[in-house]
């Protein structure tokens, strides 16, 4: 394929024409037109690009010979096209990816260069509420699949002239397009730009979207903890940016990823700041014994009921006792089978059409909670551990670090099968020691807390607003140091 | 394995060696000490605190003068011979306070919680665990244990506050118990402390501050010796003379467990205790990887191999607890009674005759 425009226009319409195969491909619109005597050449894919955009402010403009009289692409450029989005092309790979975004390019006989225009017009979903991170208090304003949306959205709440959006795109086959957005200045300048070496380096053919994204960015792929925060909210972007992270926004997909990112990012939501910082506190503090119960309540069950009864009051052991009197298994495995169960619930509940949701919650409760307890197949107790694990995990607002839980929940339910106490403390000193080495950019996982380093009063308890400031957060402290 | 130091902060490297002085205090052989000094072993400790704080002073001393981590400053004004010896010494050190370690993890961990595993699986699979750890590296025990410090702080806190109901003052008398030698004697032979003193001496940093290097060797011994000694003075208020367990964690727990309504918690401690002695467990093995390395670097080739298979054989004689081994070398499982003995007398006349050297040096260059 010619990477430069020809000067003959038969040429260009060939060339496209092959690329496009447009033998077969009725996609593609080629709109040949005489401006004062040269031929010209609109080509666009329709349902892309905004026809009547394209009628309005190209063709007829380029039509009139009263205006365009040279009938040569400058010309075009500047006395006719009244498309604030144009730029001159010379590259013919350039052009036909810009065809594919969804603009037009003009060709002119004689040209060696095309004039791409902005009049893309696809259909696009409007601006709603974010669907995985709902907030009482805060705004309701989620990211779309469009990324020119995205980062309108995040500028309207970062009105600052440093904030940069460096568009790159990404893949071989499939160009994802991409957007690196941080504040100049402020942001680890180490961070963005080891973002976008990392950009530069992808090789796969097609970017579905942020998940598939994330996977080929993070630093360590065999750690089980995530090393990004994916949000659908600008107001939690526009926060994350002024502490000095870098986000990555993805055309397609209405997620941003934010890195770098902590184990701390990751527990906390928008609502923790917009409350009073009391309420804030005490609603971190819950959801952060949340997250413990969901790693630990099953094996610390189990722990007890196998090897600590002493920590269980008599009265308690008793009942646990007659519960399990006549449950046919063993305790391990009536815990790994409701654990697997409950999974199995969780997945479905995903999947589930919205008008059968209902059916499962009927499903849920009666048959795995009610039947399973009055066919003496579980204990009633393990039910409610069980449902105070689930719980726990939901309060987690990060799904890649809830997805972390789980898995680490069947690792400590080993080791108390095996060792109680003991071996819960050496699978935690297992799983928990290279956890706190995997670094996201240079921060580590568990920072600030270990490594101690200097940062804001907003990890779990939260500090009043005015005490707070972007500039004492841990990156911001680490400026140039990435 | 990588015991190297070089990428710890400062705070790191102060919180880590805090917590495995006080972890080793209370491990420690002063454990036995009730048959010997009855209700004084608290001054025991308070004697080998400050014993330990000297030491600390020292091996500064050296590293500074030397500029170079204590092992490179030995080396540099020892030499020779003896270079060579407490190279050895090291090692074999190394190797039984790390299965001293795992064997009072162990007894603990059986006699608090798990009556029915056996000892020699418990003490595998923390030593198992620790070595895994110990090949990532000292940074990832170091960050894990800063995780761990503020669990183990609050359990410590809340142990003493619930022992001060038990806690009668008569118990202190008299005051130096059995008699002071036993005292004396106690503190000069505890090995826990001292040991690791020369542990942290090689994470002196040349290319830090004096302060921040004083502060990484002088500081953490003077906090272990403030916990421990007020943790063996609350054993002492609360239990005086029939304490009989391995450990005075044990002790503590069951204090806890006196009343009804707090005796979950003893097995809560237990568990983050256990954790914690893992902890020191892994820096036992992070250091006998990064010292190995430094070390056998001091023998040529011909005599490293030896060494190198002698070690390897007491490592694998420690981690499978085998007794069946020649009785000219049983004494060394001995430990901790034999281990001071073993260590300590040929170290202190090095100490001193590298410390002399050493001003040696500057009186010259001055």
């Amino acid at each position: 394929m010619a990477s430069e425009i020809s000067r003959d226009l038969a040429k260009n319409a060939q060339t496209i024409e092959n690329v496009f195969h447009t033998d077969k491909n009725a996609d593609l619109i080629l709109r040949r037109f005489d401006i004062s005597g040269t031929w010209a050449l609109v080509v666009y894919i329709e349902g892309m690009s905004d026809a009547q955009k394209i009628n309005d402010f190209v063709l007829r403009q380029a039509m009139d010979g009263e205006q365009n009289k040279e009938g040569d692409i400058a010309g075009l450029f500047l006395r006719c096209i009244a498309i604030s989005g144009a730029k001159t092309k010379t590259n013919m790979d350039e052009v036909i990816d810009d065809i594919l975004s969804g603009q037009s390019a003009l060709f002119v006989d004689g040209s060696s260069s095309a004039l791409v225009m902005e009049t893309r017009g696809y259909e696009k979903r409007a601006v709603s509420p974010p669907n995985s991170e709902d907030v009482i208090l805060g705004s309701q304003e989620g990211f779309t699949e469009s990324i020119r949306t995205n980062i309108t959205l995040i500028r309207k709440m970062v009105r600052s002239a440093d904030l940069v959006s460096e568009m790159l795109l990404v893949g071989d086959k499939n160009k994802c397009a991409c957007a690196v957005v941080y504040i100049e200045g402020t942001a680890l300048s180490g961070v963005a730009d080891k973002l976008k070496e990392r950009l530069k380096n992808i090789n796969v053919d097609i970017i579905p979207g942020a998940g598939f994204m994330n996977q080929l960015i993070e630093d360590s792929r065999f750690s089980i903890v995530p090393q990004s925060v994916m949000t659908q909210r600008p107001d939690r972007c526009a926060s994350f940016l002024l502490e000095g992270q870098v986000l990555l926004l993805t055309d397609g997909a209405p997620f941003a990823l934010a890195v770098p990112a902590t184990l701390f990012h990751m527990l906390n939501t928008p609502d923790d700041t917009f409350m009073r910082w009391q309420y804030g506190t005490f609603t971190r503090c819950v959801r952060f014994a949340g997250f413990l119960l969901a790693l630990f309540l099953p094996a610390v069950y189990l722990a007890m009921a196998m090897y600590h009864q002493e920590l269980l009051p008599h009265e308690l052991l008793m009942t646990i006792a007659a519960s399990r009197a006549d449950v046919p298994f063993s305790i391990i495995t009536e815990v790994i089978l409701m654990e697997f169960a409950f999974l199995i619930v969780d997945q479905a509940g995903t999947r589930i059409p919205r008008l059968l949701g209902s059916a499962l919650g009927i499903f849920g409760a009666l048959i795995l909670g009610q039947a399973a307890v009055e066919a003496k197949l579980v204990s009633p107790i393990l039910i409610i551990v069980v449902a105070i694990t689930a719980l726990g995990t939901y309060t987690i607002p990060d799904y890649s670090l809830s997805r972390a839980v789980q898995m680490l929940r069947f690792v400590y339910i080993l080791g108390a099968s095996l060792g109680g106490f003991f071996g819960i403390a050496v699978l935690v000193f297992l799983t928990l020691a290279p956890i706190s080495l995997t670094q996201s950019f240079g921060i580590p996982f568990f920072a600030p807390i270990s490594p101690p380093m200097g940062h804001n009063p907003d990890i779990i308890i939260r500090r009043p607003i005015k005490r707070q400031s972007a500039n004492s957060s841990i990156f911001t402290k680490r400026r140039g140091k990435a | 394995m990588s015991g190297g130091t070089d990428s710890l902060t400062a705070r790191e490297k102060k919180v880590f060696a805090s917590m495995l002085l006080i972890t080793k205090a209370m491990t420690g052989s002063l454990a036995n000490s009730w048959t010997s000094v009855g209700n004084a072993q608290y001054l025991s400790m308070l004697i080998s605190s400050l014993i330990s704080i000297l030491l600390a002073f020292i091996v500064y001393y050296i590293c500074k003068k030397a500029d170079a981590p204590f092992f490179a400053a030995a080396e540099k004004y020892i030499g020779g011979i003896f270079s060579k010896l407490y190279a050895l010494i090291l090692i074999v050190t190394l190797i039984l306070s790390a299965r001293s370690v795992a064997y009072l993890l162990s007894s603990t961990v059986v006699s608090v919680s798990l009556t029915k595993a056996r000892l020699s699986v418990v003490s595998l699979s923390a030593i198992g665990a620790s070595i895994i750890v110990a090949v990532l590296g000292i940074k990832a025990v170091c960050r894990f244990s800063m995780l761990v410090l503020p669990l183990a702080v609050i359990s410590l806190i809340m142990t003493l506050i619930m022992s001060l109901d038990s806690a009668d003052i008569n118990h202190l008398f008299p005051i130096l118990g059995s008699g002071p030698i036993d005292i004396v004697m106690l503190s000069l032979t505890s090995s826990s402390d001292f040991f690791l003193i020369l542990l942290l001496g090689e994470m002196y940093d040349p290319n830090k501050g004096q302060k921040d290097n004083k502060k990484l060797l002088i500081y953490p011994p003077i906090i272990a010796g403030i916990i421990s000694t007020g943790l063996y003075l609350i054993n002492t208020l609360v239990f005086p003379y029939t304490f009989t367990q391995l450990s005075p964690l044990y002790g503590i727990i069951s204090v806890v467990g006196v009343s009804e309504s707090f005796k979950a918690l003893g097995s809560l401690f237990s568990f983050i205790w256990n954790t914690v002695f893992l902890i020191t467990l892994c820096a036992h093995f992070c250091f006998l990887g990064h010292l190995s390395s430094k070390v056998l670097s001091v023998f040529s080739k011909k005599e490293g191999i030896p060494i190198f298979i002698f070690g390897f054989i007491l490592l694998v004689l420690t981690l499978s607890d085998m007794r069946s081994f020649p009785k000219f070398l049983s004494f060394l499982f001995e430990a901790p009674k034999t281990l001071p003995l073993f260590v300590y007398s040929p170290l202190i006349p090095i100490l001193i005759f590298s410390a002399i050297k050493s001003k040696g040096a500057k009186d010259e260059s001055g």
